[in-house]
Parts: structure tokens; sequence; C-alpha cells
């Protein structure tokens, strides 16, 4: 490795003891060298100081979503903050917040993806012979995808459900992940269970339990923006509140390629190998493998 | 009630009351309206009693500073509690004050009224 | 409204309870306008009920009045009413702001997210919006604070 400027930096783990149910903190001195992350040191200490510290983190590019954790009062994912951007000597790590905890920064993500779950995250349709033997793709114009394209790049990492002050309070509140993608559903022109789904976020622990504070939206590490999910939500259950009920078509079906069912009924040419195994025992490949017409 | 209702009444309320208010409140300024000192004394309150423009005011006032108040501490307290047992019992509670302070405010009104 | 499986998990100990209502104090400017918002609103309820009960004593006449006025006047009740004012102007003029934002209005439209990330909060015109509205009630404010310096000189 070629010379680095080494900055020795020190983190405070708040770690969590699942035997004696309590936190207690760990300290370690990392040495940080220039683009290194929150998930390097962390895999630092694990090789080189404390074997016993637990962590998770999994594609190290924000990808997977899984190394979320509290740096500095924030949550964040690991791998995506570089450590010398946070400009500080100490560097104080913590499991995220208001999710069960399973061993030091390990969170259980379960009451997240069953509150997500809960809100039915899938395309219901009502022709039900076209949905469960599909026939082709639904259509829909890139204006209807990017209403919203923006909410699909979620990664599940639960950061804004740490964020929320309303989960902080409310453990039945179903959290900005579960409404925005409830919005990302009922946006797709290809759905059709827009008042089903609304009759299950329309009450003080859905969409009504936000208050706009924005901490979702701030802390999100792929843009995906909950904040104006969820007011768009509650535009749309407003309306219908008002009785102003828009009957909603489901995107249709794409007709069937009549040209290229023609082309498959035909088949793909036959190929005779024997002609070409010969030729090939003689180590001479032809520029064109020999083909015999079918029939 | 579903609950878009009441956060539908909440917003059509705050709307209201931010034009009432600023009725309420251009008494206290000596610029358009008595002043502070002279808006407390009992000539101008006995004055304004046997106004019905204020008494209108003070109606309106009222019923809706009162409602978007209980609705307002009313989703406070259910981010606390979360059990449906518990919020129906809230909610009564705080509909069971509402009601005595609102029938407090419209005794006042109509005393001075007549 | 969730299955008993749920409820096991109320007992998180990293549940922040009132403490993630303003977090680390490292969040954007809405988080805590948004906690301002809910202390004012708390404050101007109770406020609201006090000033029902104790202004219905001018239905018992002037005597009455005097006697519940003659206890009011003293100059904490200025110090609060100056605060009452401030909480009243603040949650009125963010309550317009959230009153059209949560419904979508003079708010921004989904869009294909691009590096850097601008989030609606925190794009341009809703943050101008935001400050605009603050500003409006400090501007207010001055000519309330006028008077009960009037008074005070």
């Amino acid at each position: 490795m070629s010379k680095m400027e080494v900055k020795n930096i020190r983190f405070v783990v708040k770690r969590w003891d699942p035997k004696d149910g309590r936190f207690f903190e760990s300290e370690y001195t990392v040495p940080v060298y220039r683009g290194m992350t929150v998930l390097d040191a962390l895999i630092y200490i694990k090789e080189n100081i404390d074997k016993t510290l637990a962590f998770r983190g999994s594609c190290r590019m924000g990808v997977c979503g899984t190394c979320g954790i509290v740096i500095n009062g924030k949550p964040r994912l690991a791998c995506e903050t570089q450590i010398l951007h946070l400009n500080t000597d100490t560097v104080y790590l913590e499991p995220l917040h208001n999710l069960p905890l399973v061993k030091d920064l390990i969170i259980d993500h379960t009451p997240f993806f069953e509150k997500q779950n809960k809100i039915k995250p899938y395309l219901i349709r009502r022709d039900m012979e076209e949905y469960w033997n599909p026939t082709r793709e639904y259509l829909q114009t890139p204006e209807e995808h990017l209403r919203y394209m923006q909410f699909t790049y979620c990664l599940t990492c639960a950061l804004c459900y740490a964020a929320c002050p309303t989960t902080a309070t409310n453990p039945d509140f179903l959290g900005p992940q579960a409404l925005m993608n409830t919005y990302r559903f009922i946006a797709d022109s290809r759905d059709e269970g827009r008042l089903e789904r609304i009759a299950i976020i329309d009450n003080p622990d859905g969409c009504w339990g936000c208050h706009l504070a924005g901490a979702c939206s701030e802390v999100c590490p792929k843009g995906v923006d909950p904040a104006l999910a969820i007011q768009l939500l509650r535009r749309e259950v407003a309306k219908i509140a008002f009785g102003y009920v828009e009957p909603v078509e489901g995107a249709k079906v794409a007709p069937s390629l009549q040209l290229t069912e023609k082309r498959i009924t035909k088949g793909p040419p036959e190929f005779t190998v024997e002609g070409a195994e010969e030729k090939l025992k003689e180590f001479k490949i032809p520029k064109t493998i020999p083909v015999e017409k079918s029939k | 009630m579903k609950e878009s209702y009441i956060r539908l009444i909440q917003y059509l309320l705050a709307a209201v009351i931010v034009v009432a208010i600023a009725f309420h409140l251009q008494l206290f300024s000596s610029l358009i309206g008595p002043g502070y000192i002279k808006a407390q004394t009992w000539e101008e309150v006995a004055s304004r009693m046997d106004n019905p423009f204020y008494d209108g005011v003070y109606a309106v006032l009222l019923f809706t500073v009162l409602t978007h108040a209980f609705i307002g501490v009313r989703n406070v307290l259910f981010e606390f509690i979360t059990s449906r047992v518990g919020r129906v019992v809230t909610s009564w509670t705080l509909f069971i004050i509402y009601v005595i302070i609102l029938l407090l405010g419209i005794a006042e009104i109509v005393a001075s009224a007549s | 409204m969730f299955a008993k499986r749920e409820r096991k998990y109320k007992s998180t100990p990293n549940r922040l309870g009132v403490k993630g209502w303003y977090g680390s104090l490292k969040y954007n400017m809405e988080k805590y306008l948004y906690l301002l918002h809910r202390i004012t609103g708390v404050g101007l309820a109770a406020f609201v009920i006090l000033h029902v009960i104790l202004m219905s004593s001018r239905m018992f006449g002037e005597e009455a009045y005097h006697q519940i006025h003659g206890l009011l006047m003293n100059p904490y009740t200025d110090i609060g009413m100056v605060i009452v004012t401030a909480a009243l102007l603040f949650h009125g003029f963010n309550g317009i702001r959230l009153l059209l934002h949560e419904y979508g209005i003079l708010f921004v439209r989904p869009k294909r997210p691009v590096y850097p990330y601008r989030v609606s909060v925190k794009s341009s015109g809703v943050r101008l919006f935001t400050i605009l509205m603050i500003i409006l009630a400090v501007l207010f404010f001055i000519p309330v604070l006028y008077e009960y310096i009037i008074i005070w000189w």
C-alpha cells in the first residue's frame, strides 16, 4: 500500500448485551485513512481489536441496506459514511433506534417488515384470470412510471423508521417506509387496490400519524423521500373522504404480438452437430456452422 | 368516525381560526384597536358584551378553537395510548371536558348577549 | 390493531420515546418546527381552557370580573401573555405551512432521484415557503412586543 495519511480516531460503540439485557460501551482507536468508511472501521475493529463486536454489513456500497446504524446521533448507512467527512475525533455508534435489538449493533427488522407487509406491497388486480396466468406485461407510459419511480429505490434499511419522531413514541405507527410503499402502489397505474389500501392506512397509526417532521427524508440514503410520498398519500385519502373518487382503471395488458408468434411457430432452425463435430475433430473450425434446413 | 374526516375538520377549523383570531387579537393593539390596557377595562368588556358582532366572533372562536385544540391534544395522546380501549376512553374523556368548557363558553356568550 | 406477535416488540429497549421528538439536534429544521408546533399547540390548548374559565367571570357582573382581573394584574401575567402571543403566532403561521404541505399543495412532485439527492422538505421552494412563514410570524410579533413594551415603560 502506498503512503497514506493516517489519522487516529476514537470509536465509541454503544453495544447491547442480550444476556444481561443492558447497554454497555466499548472504545476503540482506529487508524483512519482517506476514503475509509465506518463499515471499514468496524471490520478493522473486528479483525484487529475486538472479535466479540457484532455488526451487520454485506454489500459495502449502499445497495443491500443492512448496515444501517446511528452514527454521531443520526441514522446512516455505515458503508456510505466517510469517517473523515464527519469532522470529529470521536465517532459515536449506536444500534438503530425504535427497533428490537439482537446483539451489539444488530437490530431485528421483523416489525419493520411486518408493517410493510400490512399494506399489501404487491399489485392488486381485479381480473384474477390474467393475474394468475399472465399472457403479457401491463402497459405503462414513462410519465406514469415517473409518478412512483422515486419510491421504488427504497433499500428497506429502516433508517427512516429510526429517525421518525412518531415511531419513537407510537410502536403501532406503520412508519415512513410502509406509508411510502402504500403511495408507491396507489400511484402505480397498473394497480387497482387503492381503496383496499386506503382502508388500512386511514387511521392515527397510518398516514395521519405523520406530522411532516421530514426526518425520514433527511436520513434516506437513496433520496427516496418518504415525507413527500406520505403527503401525496394524504391528498389521495382526503380526496376520497371528500367523495372525489375517480374510477381507477388499471393499466391494460399489452396486446399479443402477432408477428413474433408467427416467427416462433416456424421454430428456430435446427442444428445438426454431426457435420460440425467432424470438422471440429479435424481442428478446422469453419467460419459458419453448417446448418441443415429443417425438412 | 374515519380519521380522515377528523383531520379535515381539524384543518378547516384552522383556516377559520386564522381569520377569527385576527378580530380577537386586534383588541390588544393600540394601532387598530383599544390597546392592551384599555381592552381589559370593565367598560370595554361591557361594551363588547352588548355588541352582537363580538358575540358572533366569540361564538365562532369558542367553537373552532376548542374543537381544534381537543382534536390536537387527542392526536398527541394517541401516540402514547395505542390500545383500542385506551383510545376510546381517551376520546370520551376529552369529549366530556370539551363539552363542559364549550357549555361554559356558550353560557357566557348567552348571558352577555341578553 | 396489530397481531399479538408484534406486541412483544413494544418493550424494545432502544425505542427513543419523547426523546425521539427532538433527536440529536442534527436533523433538518422541519423536525424542530414539528416539536415547537406540538409544544405550542398543547400549551395553547391549556391556555384556551384557562382563558374561557377565567373570562366567564364577566357574566356575573362587574364585581366578579374585577375580582378575577385583579388577580391577573401582575407582571408575570404580562410576560405569560407575551409568550402566549408568540406561541400563537408561531402555531398559526407554521400551521398554514402544514395545512398546505400536508395535502401536497405548494409541495414538490416525485422526480427521478439523481445524486446529490434533494428531498422534498429541503428543496428550495418548500424551504423558502417555510422560512417565509417563520419570517411572517416574527414580523407580526414586532407590533405585539411593541405594545407590551409601551405598557412596561
